[in-house]
């Protein structure tokens, strides 16, 4: 009787009691996930995934500010590639620079940026990946498109359960020159929030915040970067909409440390989490939801019955495994 | 349909109709050959009937009698589409949505609003403004269209360089799928894919939209208006990939090739009284026989090159007065000649008026038509060049350059030709969406940024989609399992 390991062919090897995979190309991954669904068998159980074969490091399209890059690519090797042309990732969570490409873009948490005004937008201007059912899908060119549903969403941010990502172009900005703190003061965290927000929504992007609620007062470190202009003209603007909400400046800042996981948690249950007092370091800083650091419980509703649904029908035998 | 009709009548309390001249008003959108049709005395397929529910169960159950009846649904917004999206190429329902006409009260905090999929653009914008909130969304059709068309086609605003297309605006959605079950999509943080952006731009094909839950911003307290003049296009989107590089967020970004800039170019008011009074009847006149012959306007208007660059920034008026100046110093430093605030404050609140200069193409007994892509900026002269150099003998070319952001940017090409005889026009326009999606395509353009792809891309569509096109279709039998969503659009 034919074995996983033989089944799964030349990009397969053993690894102690299970097996490990090394597929190079979108043919051969594919070629897994028919193997994996027709033996009943799963990701993560049977079979550990590598995705390091898929490791193009492509050209950066200077002009559009983007560099295509495989999902097996240390997310540390793109930017030191960008950074040779002055561009860069820009101002992710700390733990994305321990990620390959893939892992991020399919990271719930990481999968996204934050624009002007505090929107969020993938950090994929493109992806290509295939899906559980073998089959392959890439997302349109162009920085945004009215070309039906977005079948990228299948893979952007989706933590791998339709499909796997192979690869990626990858949003850059410009290196920046500038970096700058300041601290501010509020009467409680409730007021510093909403200055937060009222920030973002005037334009102000926050690379990195840091709040820090204690005996009915609140302290708020924010850290931007970019250009000098564009720093000095964001520095103000913040300080307009701080003012207006009851803050007082308190200084430049002294970029303080928050241990504890990262989480991605909406403002009402950071909100909540502040009431009682600590510090939280906040990452990714949108209107929708930020990623922080410090805060203990992460909430997320169950997934939504159209979820599974959609897991049913691209991965009815469960080959991609139990993944998040 | 008579024994439908009944039926339907019991679930939505009477409000449906089957009289011919309902019928007539729902058997179109605003698809430029519809509208020829129309001016011909022709009429695309009607829908078998048209049905008001008013609530999401109500939804449902129609969905549910239509799948039992195998009877086409075409949820219809308020028909401002122009890639044919709403005709009933089965018959079927039409499945009006504007009696979900809510607005919820805003909510301060997480600066959001619910809204009904049936409320016009303009009426949403209107009340937001009273309260002192907006949701930076203006499509030029924001007088005519509702928020379950933008859901539909992933519209996009004159603003969405700042806030974004419809898609960024968008917190969660609530809905009947073709299978008569209704949904709701999560807001962040989930797990799992993003159903919201799944099932938008689905343009009926897949589910129906009742609400969503949309981002909303305080209204900026001012806005900066600047225009500039380049000798040529490269330099004007050089100032526009420079402007956004240099971390400024226009509100607003546009830029006029030479035939657009004359096209749309303002008369001076004591010019204009004489021009409204003779200007038709001399286009009509001399106009459209000069369309008849593109390859001699297309070498005229190759002489022209100067464009318009056109940038509005808003918000804390420091903050807008900042950006204002820096976009400027950016622009003159790349050899623009700056007109200052008036000709970009003109082309702001004439921003709409381009659908009736299109009319006034019209009545001329011309056709004009116009298609969108987007395509990242290494890619954007070359689509701009080959779209006009494919399309310069087929037609008068004009091209508008914005939703731009750092990583590339939208081109409407507007093309203009004589009228003439039905099947040679009709011929003619199946050609000319050929050459140029061909010509866009293949120079590293999608296939379309806000307009959507009906009836008209769904070819273009489908082949650009690949083998994606099976993940399209395990959609499709997911959802609406009987195929009676839309059919025919998006190629399903």
């Amino acid at each position: 009787m034919t074995t996983l390991l033989d089944s799964l062919g030349s990009v397969a090897s053993p690894l102690g009691p299970g097996v490990v995979v090394r597929p190079r190309t979108e043919r051969e991954l594919a070629h897994v996930l028919m193997v994996l669904k027709e033996r009943g068998a799963s990701l993560g159980v049977e079979v550990t995934l590598d995705r390091a074969g898929f490791a193009h490091l492509g050209q950066v399209h200077e002009a559009s500010m983007t560099i295509e890059a495989g999902a097996g690519v240390a997310v540390s090797d793109v930017e030191a590639k960008a950074n040779a042309l002055r561009l860069s990732l820009g101002a992710l969570p700390p733990a994305a620079w321990r990620l390959d490409v893939g892992a991020l873009v399919e990271s719930p948490t990481q999968a996204f940026r934050v624009v002007v005004p505090g929107r969020l937008e993938p950090l994929a201007a493109r992806v290509t990946g295939v899906l559980a059912d073998g089959r392959r899908v890439a997302s349109p060119p162009g920085p945004r498109h009215a070309t039906g549903p977005d079948l990228a969403s299948l893979l952007l941010g989706a933590g791998g359960v339709v499909g796997l990502v192979t690869s990626a172009t990858l949003r850059l900005v410009p290196l920046h020159e500038h970096e700058q703190r300041r601290t501010f003061s509020f009467s409680n965290s409730v007021p510093a929030l909403e200055a937060l927000r009222e920030a973002l929504s005037a334009g102000v992007l926050l690379s990195r915040v840091v709040v820090r609620s204690r005996a009915g007062r609140a302290l708020v470190e924010i850290t931007l970067r970019g250009a000098a202009a564009q720093v000095d003209r964001e520095l103000q603007l913040f300080g307009r909409v701080a003012e207006r909400g009851g803050g007082r400046f308190e200084g430049q800042g002294q970029e303080l440390p928050v241990d504890g996981d990262e989480a991605e948690v909406s403002w009402a249950a950071l909100a909540r989490a502040l009431s009682v007092g600590g510090a939280v370091e906040l990452y990714r800083v949108s209107l929708s939801s930020v990623v922080a650091r410090g805060v203990a419980v992460a909430e997320f509703d169950p997934p939504s019955p159209l979820t599974a649904a959609l897991r049913a029908a691209f991965d009815p035998t469960r080959a991609l495994g139990s993944r998040s | 349909m008579v024994d439908a009709a009944g039926a339907l009548a019991a679930l939505v309390h009477g409000r449906v109709s089957t009289r011919a001249l309902d019928r007539l008003a729902y058997s179109r959108d605003m698809w430029p050959l519809a509208t020829w049709w129309f001016q011909q005395g022709r009429v695309p397929p009607p829908p078998d009937a048209v049905v008001w529910p008013g609530s999401d169960d109500e939804v449902a159950q129609v969905i549910r009698l239509a799948r039992e009846r195998r009877l086409a649904v075409i949820p219809f917004g308020a028909g401002s589409g122009l890639c044919g999206g709403t005709i009933a190429t089965a018959g079927g329902l039409a499945l009006d949505l504007k009696r979900f006409d809510t607005i919820g009260p805003v909510d301060p905090q997480r600066r959001c609003v619910d809204v009904g999929a049936g409320v016009l653009g303009e009426t949403l914008e209107r009340r937001l403004a009273a309260r002192g909130w907006t949701m930076g969304h203006l499509p030029s059709s924001l007088a005519m269209s509702t928020v379950g068309g933008w859901l539909a086609t992933r519209s996009a605003g004159l603003l969405s360089s700042r806030y974004g297309k419809l898609e960024d605006l968008v917190l969660s959605v609530r809905g009947v799928l073709g299978t008569g079950e209704r949904f709701e999509t999560p807001e962040r943080p989930f797990l799992g894919p993003d159903l919201a952006q799944l099932l938008m731009g689905s343009e009926g094909a897949l589910c129906t939209f009742t609400s969503a839950r949309l981002r909303v911003h305080p209204r900026p307290e001012a806005r900066a208006f600047r225009a500039f003049d380049f000798q040529t296009v490269e330099r004007g989107l050089a100032a526009v990939r420079r402007v956004l590089r240099e971390g400024l967020r226009p509100a607003a970004v546009h830029l006029a090739d030479p035939s657009a800039l004359a096209f749309h170019a303002q008369p001076l008011e004591a010019r204009a009284r004489v021009a409204a009074a003779f200007l038709p009847a001399l286009f009509t006149q001399v106009g459209t026989r000069l369309l008849s012959w593109p390859r001699l306007l297309g070498p005229l208007a190759r002489l022209a090159t100067r464009c318009r660059l056109v940038f509005v920034f808003e918000g804390d008026p420091g903050h807008a007065d900042a950006e204002d100046r820096a976009a400027a110093a950016a622009c003159l430093s790349l050899g623009a000649n700056d007109l200052g605030e008036g000709p970009a404050r003109a082309w702001f609140q004439e921003r709409n008026d381009a659908a009736f200069r299109h009319a006034r193409v019209f009545r001329s007994g011309a056709l004009i038509d116009t298609l969108e892509v987007s395509a990242p900026w290494e890619h954007v002269l070359d689509v701009y060049q080959r779209v006009r150099a494919v399309m310069g003998a087929l037609a008068v070319v004009l091209c508008e350059f914005g939703h731009a952001t750092a990583d590339g940017c939208s081109l409407s090409f507007h093309f203009i030709t004589a009228g003439g005889p039905r099947d040679e026009v009709e011929a003619s326009a199946e050609q000319r969406w050929r050459a140029a999606l061909g010509a866009a395509t293949s120079a590293g353009a999608n296939v379309s940024h806000h307009h959507g792809i009906g009836l008209v891309k769904r070819r273009a569509y489908q082949d650009a989609l690949g083998e994606g096109r099976h993940a399209l279709a395990a959609l499709k039998r997911l959802f609406d399992p009987d195929g009676i969503m839309n059919p025919g659009k998006l190629g399903l």
